[in-house]
């Protein structure tokens, strides 16, 4: 299968302190990868990396063969939803059209295209209804959703969700994991969660962060391996190669 | 009130503040929509007090080196945008250290323009109303050229409405999607300055922050869309500045500082107002 993302032996360091230390990791086409591994750990760091907005200290990134800002355009980007402004005035439409931005428009306007990808993606996430409203009124899920609009009205190959499911409850988490698993089986899926304890069967892929990366297929995973992870705070995985410093405190 | 209105129909001052402070308006509601959804209040602050440095600059070159051509407005012009610019490209390469830049344009741009006004001939009015604004001393040929300066606010402001809206609301994504942030940003803060500089001549540098920031703060409680939010904020700025030219005529006082003191306690009100509305429905 084709390689989507490639990282080769990465290091990444900010401001002398070292974030991530020598990172292979290979996501195929198709997918379903879930970056779990404590706060602070480097999971955001990797999403990064991919998207380049930061470079590696060393090593080398690859997002479809090429250098990530090559790929961009390819990519459809869910950040954390805590690093909005919750009160800023602005509807879903508004929001969701900016995934539209760069690739169509010309001279700051959208076209009739741009509108009509938007509204599809409205109506496939049930999010029609609420179009015209303000941002700021929706619930924790509703605007999750929005922003995985966003990230999906630029038909991209390669989906990346940093914490999709932080402060959303667990049937509207259940609905997220159903429509990401529905998504995959167009396009490859990068997950990044703190919350081991709820990835999902649609899952296929897990990689443990804590400056280094150890990735296993989920059905290597065990609930004896989620409690050693998650119930203790100080193992991660138990690997020989990790000396895990940080504890886990979620 | 009633004198005001007796006098507009014959004096041209009062005729040339009123318009200037609806010219000043409509990008005052644009822009200062941008500001303070980009949170760059301070920014703006700077921007103003850097003003005198180029006000002051000018009019000593027009006393003394008779540079007649070199009108304040226009050092006014100069002194923004180069603010707008340093403070712009210097919060790029260094973002930790931008609050210093920001406190140091602010007070060397003042610095610069006491000590050209201190050194020009004559008498020293014109600090006071460079510093808190003089609206009533307007002349046409200013008018002409904050005209000028409005439609180029307007319609840059209006041009670029959905990558300013993308780079204010995230301005991480809006540079995944292809657009170039630092250009914006950059062209942002120029449009900030040349409204900054439309103000100084409504409330004076001291207060300009305040006329930018309270109507589209004020406005913000009402608004669910940017655009929404610019509308409201114009009508705001129109009610302001033409109230505060109407309510400080008759007993005479600084139209300036009228309009300020008008601004703020809407401002108060309607965040006041709010709170209460929302603490209601829990």
């Amino acid at each position: 299968m084709k390689a989507v993302i490639e990282l080769e032996k990465v290091w990444f360091s900010y401001n002398g302190a070292s974030v991530l230390e020598d990172v292979d990791l290979v996501v195929s086409e198709r997918d379903f990868l879930t970056i779990v591994g404590p706060n602070a750990g480097g999971k955001t760091t990797i999403l990064k990396l991919i998207l380049g907005l930061v470079r590696p200290t060393r090593g080398e990134v690859r997002v479809f063969g090429s250098s990530p800002e090559k790929a961009r355009p390819r990519i459809g980007y869910m950040p954390q939803h805590a690093s909005l402004d919750s009160q800023f005035p602005v509807s879903v439409m508004d929001v969701v059209l900016m995934g539209r931005l760069g690739a169509g428009m010309r001279l700051g306007f959208y076209r009739k295209a741009d509108r009509e990808a938007a509204e599809q993606v409205l109506k496939r996430l049930e999010l029609h209804d609420v179009r015209h409203r303000p941002f700021s009124d929706l619930s924790g899920g509703q605007s999750q959703r929005v922003l995985i609009a966003r990230a999906l009205v630029s038909n991209p190959e390669l989906l990346l969700l940093d914490e999709p499911t932080a402060n959303v409850d667990i049937a509207v988490e259940t609905q997220l994991y159903d429509l990401l698993d529905q998504l995959n089986q167009t396009m490859t899926i990068v997950l990044v969660t703190h919350d081991l304890g709820f990835v999902s069967s649609s899952v296929k892929n897990v990689a443990c962060v804590n400056r280094r990366v150890v990735s296993h297929p989920t059905c290597d995973i065990s609930g004896e391996m989620i409690n050693e992870i998650y119930g203790h705070d100080v193992h991660l995985v138990r690997h020989d190669t990790i000396k895990p410093k940080e504890k886990v405190d979620d | 009130m009633t004198e005001f209105l007796a006098d507009i129909h014959h004096q041209t001052f009062l005729q040339y503040a009123l318009l200037t402070g609806l010219l000043a308006s409509v990008a005052c509601g644009i822009i200062g929509s941008y500001v303070v959804t980009r949170r760059i209040t301070y920014i703006a602050g700077a921007i103003a007090h850097s003003v005198l440095g180029g006000m002051g600059a000018a009019r000593y070159c027009q006393v003394v080196c008779q540079w007649d051509w070199f009108h304040p407005l226009l050092g006014a012009v100069l002194a923004a945008l180069i603010s707008a610019l340093i403070i712009g490209i210097v919060s790029m390469k260094a973002r930790q250290r931008e609050d210093t830049v920001i406190g140091a344009v602010w007070a060397i741009g003042m610095a610069i323009g006491i000590l050209f006004i201190f050194k020009t001939p004559g008498y020293n009015e014109d600090l006071m109303s460079y510093l808190f604004g003089n609206v009533l001393m307007v002349s046409s040929k200013e008018l002409w050229l904050m005209a000028g300066l409005d439609g180029l606010i307007v319609v840059m402001g209006l041009a670029f409405y959905n990558q300013f809206l993308a780079v204010c609301f995230d301005e991480e994504f809006a540079r995944l999607r292809g657009i170039s942030v630092e250009f914006y940003h950059l062209v942002l803060l120029c449009l900030t300055a040349l409204t900054v500089v439309l103000l100084v001549s409504v409330v004076g540098i001291v207060m300009v922050i305040a006329l930018l920031t309270l109507p589209a703060a004020t406005a913000g409680h009402f608004s669910g869309r940017l655009w929404h939010m610019m509308v409201l904020s114009t009508v705001f700025t129109v009610l302001f500045t033409s109230g505060g030219l109407v309510l400080s005529y008759g007993p005479d006082l600084p139209p300036g500082a009228t309009t300020i003191l008008l601004a703020g306690a809407v401002y108060l009100l309607v965040a006041t107002l709010s709170r209460a509305v929302r603490f209601g429905r829990r």
